[in-house]
């Protein structure tokens, strides 16, 4: 052992690859060396560190449940046009996370260019995403000549349809389309919105008017509910 | 099949149709993916949401994975790719707000006790961003001895890999990580 350099003594040491001899003489090795000692401090200190930060444990259902959403992993490969869709989705999208039961919808940029005059035009995928609101929402984007498009999120696992309805398309509601997530029913859809402060609402089974749970600003509607407030 | 088959046996299996068998290699990895979903996300059911997508785009891509015996370092790839995508789309957004407002609360009931989590929470932080920076095949082996405790033996017969050559990719873990927490460690000593 006296050959051996500090790093191999104490990794020896460490791995418990040494005798109850060797175990001995390497402390006493270890002791009288500063970089040794240095090399062992690392290793408990490190120890420590990642007991420290050690992460919630599974559930003890996770691996079942997480099988059972297999069936959605199996999913046909999706079409050239969805993964153009997605694309574009990804592309103009923010996801915004809920802050307590408050937060969002707000969002984004200017990609005019991807974006076509005023909004999208007939068919395109804008066109054909409805949305909602609700647990994870998010707003979107792309704008040109004061029209954003936005991106409306509403999660709702038991509703047969959701829209969005607001001063920005005179309340008529504009469906959005169901997607699976996890598991949930995420109801989302682009709506070419004008620039400015609007008034919006959720409208589930197609009577139902919901404010956004998530929408940071909120206010009277002047029938006792309130409206969510988008500025964009 | 014994439960201690190694990865390659169970992934082969999973690649061959057997959803059965993926079970098995979710068991034995979610506490590692979940480790590592904890610490690009805010909470429990984040976390949990991220491990889950993680298993499930490794289940969709399963097809890809040349090399059935290296499911491990293969898994904590995507575990690590999914969690950046996370962090990028996700937690910038959120973490200010959320977090601080619980923090702040925290701090004023504790008082000075908090400075010692504050200090361990940093180093925490540090030392799981050195472990970003390791290849899959050395933070593997490091996270299952140090965070899952499993002997090498245990190890060898999952990853199908011997003791000498898990005990280099630990080392070389360790030594790396050395590397890049150096400075950290020598200021906090300053």
């Amino acid at each position: 052992m006296k050959n051996l350099d500090p790093d191999t003594i104490v990794r020896q040491f460490i791995d418990g690859d040494l005798s109850d001899e060797e175990v001995r003489a390497a402390l006493h090795h270890i002791a009288d060396d500063p970089e040794a000692r240095s090399l062992l401090q690392f290793e408990l200190q490190m120890t420590q560190d990642l007991a420290a930060s050690r992460a919630p444990q599974p559930a003890s259902d996770f691996a079942a449940r997480t099988v059972e959403q297999l069936d959605e992993a199996e999913a046909p490969a999706p079409s050239v046009a969805d993964r153009l869709h997605d694309w574009w989705e990804a592309l103009v999208t923010i996801p915004v996370r809920p802050v307590h039961t408050v937060a969002i919808l707000a969002l984004v940029a200017a990609v005019g260019w991807l974006a076509g005059p005023l909004g999208p035009s007939p068919g395109s995928p804008e066109s054909r995403t409805g949305s909602s609101a609700s647990v994870q929402p998010t707003a979107t984007a792309s704008s040109r000549a004061g029209t954003v498009l936005t991106r409306f999120v509403y999660t709702n696992d038991t509703a047969d349809s959701v829209a969005v309805a607001g001063d920005f398309n005179d309340w008529t509601p504009i469906p959005l389309s169901p997607h699976t997530v996890n598991g949930e029913t995420v109801w989302t859809g682009l709506v070419p919105v004008p620039r400015g402060e609007h008034e919006y609402q959720f409208v589930i089974n197609g009577e139902r008017w919901v404010t956004d749970p998530l929408a940071p600003v909120q206010q009277d509607d002047g029938f006792g509910a309130k409206n969510a407030v988008l500025k964009l | 099949m014994s439960h201690d088959a190694p990865d390659g046996t169970y992934a082969r299996r999973v690649q061959d149709g057997d959803r059965s068998a993926f079970r098995m290699l979710v068991e034995r990895y979610e506490g590692m993916v979940f480790d590592l979903a904890h610490q690009y996300t805010d909470g429990p059911e984040a976390a949990e949401d991220l491990a889950q997508d993680v298993f499930l785009t490794a289940y969709r891509r399963i097809d890809d994975l040349q090399d059935p015996d290296r499911f491990a370092s293969w898994l904590y790839g995507i575990a690590l790719n999914r969690g950046r995508d996370y962090a990028k789309n996700v937690r910038r957004d959120t973490y200010p707000f959320s977090r601080s407002e619980q923090e702040g609360t925290h701090i004023r009931d504790n008082g000075a006790a908090q400075d010692d989590q504050l200090v361990a929470d940093e180093r925490g932080d540090q030392l799981w961003n050195a472990l970003d920076e390791l290849a899959p095949t050395y933070a593997t082996p490091f996270l299952l001895k140090y965070r899952n405790g499993l002997t090498y033996k245990a190890m060898s017969k999952r990853l199908d890999v011997s003791v000498s050559a898990l005990k280099v990719r630990v080392h070389r873990a360790r030594k790396k990580l050395r590397t890049l927490l150096a400075p950290y460690h020598e200021k906090s000593r300053s």
